[in-house]
């Protein structure tokens, strides 16, 4: 097949990816705003796949509207990682409300995988959140969690709880990298009881676009006792991995 | 009524069950509530009341939670909340049937707070299904005939019961052909649609269910056309087993749908538990009789039961109906299902059967979380 166009679509952002002759010709993420569709049918223009695949929480509007098959995010990181790292066994997904923990096997098939609950505890939006009552942009809020090793232990994973957790500490005057490192180790802990949920095998994979973020994943290795692998551009792993599924 | 209409009243009523248990009071009837399978509902029948079950509904709380702790299952939560709400003042009263934590305090609670004329209770014997505890058993559902008659003023004949066993034996043997269709012939008949039929009897007289059903069953079997019913047609579905408490809604069945794929069977105890086995149809004693059936059953995860029984139980039914995978649809916070779950897991996965576990909370309903798990699943399981 000559071209196939992946298109993830999120609760935070679309990426697409075309893929010709096996590998990536083309990609692009933008946020998914209020107008999904939309913002699909811009980063379609002047394309001719062959075949458009979706997935993400978006992937039936999108095959109501243009797209030719669906999968969900869930084959689709795996097939993704799969291409990057064919060593992969262990997918950590963490995107703007989900996180995901996926078990492979040896050509790129879901063994088996685990999802947070419904709400967006410990997921990108938490850490967008969070970074917000902190006063920092997000590329800021790992950066500075990592300037400490010492953390102010935060219990609460719930979004709402959380910052108002953040807000007491603040008021008591706590560093806030002390801060942020607390925050950040709540999620690892978080991913944590999912990845052993099913089980951990080595290659580990982190992908999402949590996965940009450099405090989670050096405590995501030091928790696992291993080196965690990242793509080199992981908020399009699943947006490739729907393309690659038509393959 | 031709197959599809009674298929799609039944629909009907699952959507909104107690908009049409509330006709019940209005056409004569006297709607008497329970939440559980193991209600003895011949009794209840054949004092002349009409036995309708409460499930839950999806809604948000007013009133509930200044009794009810959050970790209680919203099926609870929710039917306290109608009763505080008013919205169940159709009904005459309530029995409870005390198998789980949060439905034996329940009680306490109903009865303390709602006005109901007539509240019952029966204690089950913990080890259920064991010679033992029968007598208790049968001593629990003669206290529960009292009480009734106490209420009502008059004693329940011995022919009445009798006629109310018939019926309900009735039932479980039309709901069971309802059931082998649709596992045998699911292009006629499909789960959703098969199961609705079955569901929709929890909230209406079954002498009138019963006609229901076999006016259904006369309609397939004069045609052979597919999707005589709502059934699948088309390419062939994928065959699942669905397990767990009770399916407030048609969601999982019509998600199942969705993704190609066919809930074939079901241990729900508002499914096939409901309508497993049968009271023997004559004997000296008619409770000793309900006893032996509720005993007999698989017991609900609240009760007692060895660690492989459930496992054997599930292994053998979803083998024997062919079904390609094994679905766990629990409510968030059903312990007693949850408790059993990674054991089951795991020893299902063992047998080479493949689990997903879904839970489902009524109040914050996600549909769309639940199409991605099932859909992965099903993508694992056809392994495309």
């Amino acid at each position: 097949m000559n071209s196939v166009v992946g298109l993830d679509i999120g609760s935070r952002t679309i990426a697409m990816v075309e893929v010709r002759g096996g590998e990536i010709a083309f990609q692009e993420v933008r946020d998914t705003t209020h107008e999904p569709l939309q913002q699909c049918l811009e980063l379609l223009q002047g394309r001719e796949p062959e075949l458009l695949v979706a997935t993400g929480y978006g992937r039936h509007l999108a095959r109501a509207n243009f797209a030719h098959e669906v999968v969900t995010e869930i084959k689709a990181f795996a097939l993704g990682c799969h291409f990057f790292f064919p060593e992969c066994r262990t997918i950590l997904d963490i995107g703007g409300q989900d996180t995901k923990a996926i078990s492979v096997g040896p050509g790129g098939g879901v063994e088996d995988f685990q999802m947070n609950d419904r709400c967006a505890a410990g997921t990108g939006k938490f850490l967008e959140i969070m970074a917000m009552a902190l006063g920092l942009r997000l590329h800021e809020f790992g950066e500075l969690a990592m300037r400490t090793p010492s953390s102010q232990k935060i219990s609460s994973m719930c979004t709402v709880f959380a910052e108002s957790e953040v807000t007491g500490l603040i008021a008591r005057n706590v560093p806030r990298e002390e801060i942020a490192r607390g925050l950040h180790e709540a999620v690892c802990d978080r991913s944590m009881a999912l990845l052993k949920r099913v089980g951990i095998r080595r290659e580990v994979v982190f992908a999402g676009g949590v996965a940009k973020n450099p405090c989670l994943r050096a405590l995501l290795e030091e928790r696992l006792g291993m080196r965690v692998l990242v793509p080199p551009e992981p908020q399009v792993v699943g947006a490739l991995g729907a393309a690659l599924s038509a393959l | 009524m031709e197959a599809r209409d009674i298929t799609d009243k039944c629909l009907d009523i699952w959507r909104d069950p107690y908009g049409f248990a509330r006709g019940l009071k209005e056409r004569g009837e006297r709607p008497l509530a329970y939440f559980c399978s193991y209600a003895p509902e011949e009794i209840m029948h054949a004092a002349g009341f009409t036995p309708v079950r409460l499930m839950g509904a999806t809604r948000n709380i007013a009133s509930a939670d200044a009794h009810l702790q959050a970790y209680c299952c919203a099926v609870a939560r929710t039917d306290l909340d109608m009763a505080l709400e008013g919205e169940l003042d159709w009904l005459e009263g309530a029995v409870f049937v005390q198998t789980c934590d949060t439905m034996m305090r329940l009680s306490d609670i109903w009865r303390l707070n709602t006005s109901f004329p007539f509240h019952g209770d029966i204690s089950l014997p913990v080890r259920m299904g064991e010679p033992v505890s029968l007598d208790y058993m049968r001593e629990e559902l003669a206290s529960f005939r009292r009480s009734l008659e106490a209420y009502r003023g008059a004693p329940i004949a011995r022919e009445d019961l009798e006629r109310s066993i018939e019926t309900y034996n009735r039932n479980r043997r039309l709901a069971g052909e309802v059931y082998r269709l649709r596992r045998e012939r699911p292009e006629v008949l499909g789960g959703l649609e098969g199961t609705a039929c079955v569901v929709a009897g929890l909230w209406m007289r079954k002498e009138e269910h019963n006609s229901l059903l076999e006016e259904l069953l006369e309609g397939l079997d004069a045609s052979d056309a597919s999707d005589a019913a709502g059934g699948a047609g088309g390419d062939p579905l994928t065959p699942l087993f669905a397990a767990g408490s009770v399916c407030t809604t048609p969601d999982l069945f019509e998600l199942a749908r969705e993704l190609r794929a066919d809930i074939v069977d079901d241990d729900f105890c508002c499914g096939h538990r409901y309508i497993e086995g049968q009271v023997e149809p004559e004997g000296d004693d008619p409770l000793e009789r309900i006893a032996e059936r509720l005993s007999g059953r698989i017991n609900c995860p609240a009760k007692h039961s060895a660690a492989e029984e459930r496992t054997a139980y599930l292994a053998e039914r979803v083998r024997a109906c062919g079904a390609a995978g094994l679905v766990l649809f629990l409510q968030d916070f059903c312990e007693p299902w949850l408790f059993e779950v990674p054991f089951l897991k795991e020893r299902l996965r063992d047998e080479g059967i493949p689990v997903l576990v879904l839970e489902s909370d009524l109040q914050s309903f996600s549909r769309g979380q639940l199409r991605t798990r099932l859909q992965a699943f099903l993508e694992t399981i056809r392994g495309v």
